[in-house]
C-alpha cells in the first residue's frame, strides 16, 4: 500500500499503527538477512511510538497523513541515542545527542522510525557495497547493486521493509538508487530541506531527499519535512507551500523540454526506448514537448567532481591523516584524489556553477520541466567496475552519475520515477527536473505520468505479503 | 608529477596509492583544463556568504 492508502486506513481505524509496524518488522526479520538494507533496527522504540500513535488516533488526535506510517532513515541522519555510523567503521560507535531536523519533523508528523538504513561508506559512492557493514543487495536481483549512496533506503522500501525512506543526494545518491530499485526518489531544491544533523559530504552539494512508491507519497513526505531551519546556514529563507496533487491530472499545454544534446547519448537501448516512450506518454497527456539545448551541460559532470572532491576531502581530512586503515579502498582513493585539486580550480568550478544556474534560469523561462533518463544503465552486478554502453567501456560510478550530477551543481529539484523494466526485469528511471523551488511542477509531471502508467505498481518477487507492499 | 607534489606537500599518500590514482588524476587534470579554460574573473563563485549571520560579530 502507498502512504496515502495506509494513512486513510489508519485515520479510519481500519489499520492499527502498531499492527502495521509489527508486520513491517516481520518483513525486516525475513528479508534484512538477505538484503542487508538496515544497519540498525529500532524495534523497541518504534513499537513504543506506534502504540503511542494508536492511542493518539483513537483519542481523536490524528496528526496527518504520516501519523503511524513506518519509515527508514539513511544512517547519516543523526538520531539521538541511536548509533549513526555514516556507513563507516570509524563512526560505528558514534551516538548523537540530538536528532536531525528531518527526524524531528517526521516525529512531529507522527511517523514511526523503524531503523537506520545502510549506505555507501561515508555516502561517497554509488554501489552501497560497504566493506564494513556488508554488501547491500538489490531486491529485484540479489546479484546486483541497489545503487547508492542511499542504497539501503531504496532496498528497504522496494522490499516492503518500510513505507518510505530518507536519503541524501550529493551527486545522484537519491536518483540513482531510486532508478535502480524501481521507486520514486525526490531530490528537492538545495536549501528546501534542512541539513541540520545530517553528516556532510560536500557542503555546497549535499541535498536531503526521500523515497516512496508514488509521486503523491513523495509529496506527502516533502510537505512534512520542507521549510526553513535557522540551524542550517544553507536553508532557504522562504515559506514552503504544501503541494497537493489532483486525482485526475492533465498536462494540457504545459511546456516540457527534451534535451537534444548530451542526455540521450550513450544509453543502454532499453533505457532509451523506455524514456522515449515515457516522453510520448507525457505528450499524450497534453504537454507541449519542446526540444531544447542545454549549453555545455557535459562540462558540469566534471565541474561537480571538482567541487565535491576537495569538499569531501576537507570534511574527512583528519581521518585521512589518522585513520587511513579504517577507510575502504574506493573511498580512500577518492579522498586522496581530492587533495590534489587546486584551490583556484575549485573556485573557478564554483564560478562555472554560477553560469549553469543562469543557464537553467533562462531555460526555465521557456519550459516548466525537463525530462531525461535518470541513469544511462540499469543496475550493474555487484563488484562490476566497468560497463559497456554504446560500444564504449565506461566506469560504473562515472556512468551512473553522468546524467544526475549536474543537477546537484545547479541545485534544482529533480525526481526519478519508474518508467519501465529491461529484459532482465531491472527497473528503469525517468528523471524530471525543474526550476529552483518549483517542486510542485516537477511532482505534477511525475504524478501525471505515473497516473497514466502501471510501472509503479510492480513489486520485486522477494517482497510479498506485508501491507506496505500489497 | 603527482608523487612530487604529494611528497613536497607531505600529503601522506602512500606511493602505491599514488600509482593507482595517478592515471585518474591525469585524466581529471585534462578535463579540468578543458572546462575551466575561459575567463571567469567577473563571475562570482556560487558560494553564499552573509556577513553577520552565524558569526560572532
Amino acid at each position: 500500500m502507498t502512504i496515502a492508502e495506509l494513512g486513510a486506513q489508519i485515520q479510519s481505524g481500519k489499520i492499527s499503527p502498531a499492527e502495521l509496524a509489527a508486520e513491517t518488522f516481520t518483513q525486516i526479520r525475513k528479508l534484512n538477512p538477505v538484503l542487508n538494507a538496515y544497519i540498525t533496527v529500532m524495534e523497541s522504540s518504534a513499537m513504543d511510538q506506534a502504540r503511542q500513535a494508536e492511542r493518539e488516533i483513537r483519542a481523536g488526535n490524528y496528526r496527518g497523513p504520516l501519523h503511524g506510517i513506518p519509515y527508514a532513515a539513511k544512517d547519516l541522519f543523526y538520531t539521538k541515542g541511536t548509533a549513526t555510523t555514516v556507513g563507516s567503521k570509524i563512526f560505528q560507535n558514534f551516538t548523537p545527542d540530538y536528532d536531525a531536523a528531518v527526524i524531528e519533523r517526521l516525529r512531529d508528523a507522527g511517523a514511526i522510525l523503524l531503523g537506520k538504513a545502510g549506505l555507501h561508506e561515508l555516502a561517497y559512492g554509488i554501489t552501497s557495497n560497504n566493506p564494513h557493514f556488508g554488501t547491500i543487495h538489490n531486491p529485484w536481483d540479489l546479484s546486483r547493486i541497489p545503487g547508492g549512496s542511499s542504497g539501503g533506503s531504496t532496498a528497504a522500501l522496494a522490499a516492503g521493509m518500510c513505507a518510505f525512506s530518507l536519503g541524501s543526494d550529493t551527486g545522484g545518491s537519491v536518483r540513482i538508487p531510486a532508478a535502480f530499485c524501481g521507486v520514486v526518489g525526490l531530490k528537492p531544491t538545495f536549501g528546501c530541506i534542512s541539513r541540520h544533523g545530517v553528516f556532510p559530504l560536500g557542503h555546497t552539494l549535499d541535498h536531503v531527499g526521500h523515497f516512496a512508491w508514488t509521486v503523491r507519497d513523495a509529496a506527502i513526505v516533502l510537505n512534512a519535512i520542507a521549510g526553513h531551519d535557522p540551524r542550517d546556514g544553507s536553508s532557504a529563507v522562504r515559506a514552503f507551500r504544501p503541494i497537493s496533487l489532483p486525482a485526475d491530472v492533465k498536462l494540457r499545454g504545459l511546456p516540457i523540454g527534451i534535451p537534444r544534446n548530451y542526455y540521450f547519448e550513450r544509453l543502454q537501448p532499453e533505457v532509451e526506448n523506455a524514456v522515449r516512450a515515457a516522453v510520448k506518454t507525457v505528450e499524450d497527456l497534453g504537454a507541449e514537448i519542446r526540444e531544447i539545448e542545454i549549453p555545455e551541460i557535459e562540462d558540469f559532470t566534471v565541474i561537480g567532481r571538482l567541487i565535491l572532491m576537495p569538499e569531501a576531502t576537507a570534511v574527512h581530512r583528519r581521518l585521512l591523516q589518522t585513520r587511513r586503515a579504517d577507510i575502504g579502498a574506493d573511498v580512500l582513493a577518492l579522498l586522496d584524489e581530492g587533495q590534489f585539486i587546486l584551490a583556484a580550480d575549485y573556485l573557478d568550478a564554483q564560478r562555472r556553477r554560477r553560469q549553469l544556474i543562469q543557464t537553467f534560469q533562462r531555460i526555465f523561462e521557456q519550459v516548466r520541466a525537463i525530462v531525461t533518463p535518470a541513469t544511462p544503465l540499469t543496475a550493474p552486478k555487484i563488484g562490476q567496475s566497468t560497463i559497456e554502453i554504446g560500444g564504449c567501456q565506461e566506469d560504473v560510478r562515472l556512468g551512473s552519475t553522468r546524467l544526475v550530477r549536474a543537477l546537484n551543481v545547479a541545485g534544482v529539484p529533480a525526481l526519478s520515477v519508474p518508467c519501465g523494466f529491461d529484459a532482465q526485469g531491472l527497473p528503469i528511471g525517468l528523471q524530471i527536473f525543474g526550476r529552483a523551488f518549483d517542486e510542485a511542477n516537477v511532482l505534477l509531471v511525475g504524478h501525471a505520468y505515473e497516473q497514466a502508467t502501471e510501472w509503479h505498481k510492480r513489486r520485486p518477487e522477494i517482497a510479498v505479503a506485508p501491507a506496505v507492499v500489497r | 608529477m603527482w608523487k612530487t607534489i604529494a611528497q613536497a606537500l607531505r600529503l601522506g599518500v602512500p606511493e602505491q596509492q599514488l600509482d593507482a590514482i595517478g592515471p585518474i588524476l591525469d585524466s581529471l587534470w585534462n578535463d579540468t583544463r578543458r572546462v575551466l579554460d575561459r575567463d571567469l574573473s567577473l563571475t562570482d563563485p556560487a558560494i553564499t556568504f552573509q556577513a553577520g549571520l552565524g558569526g560572532e560579530l
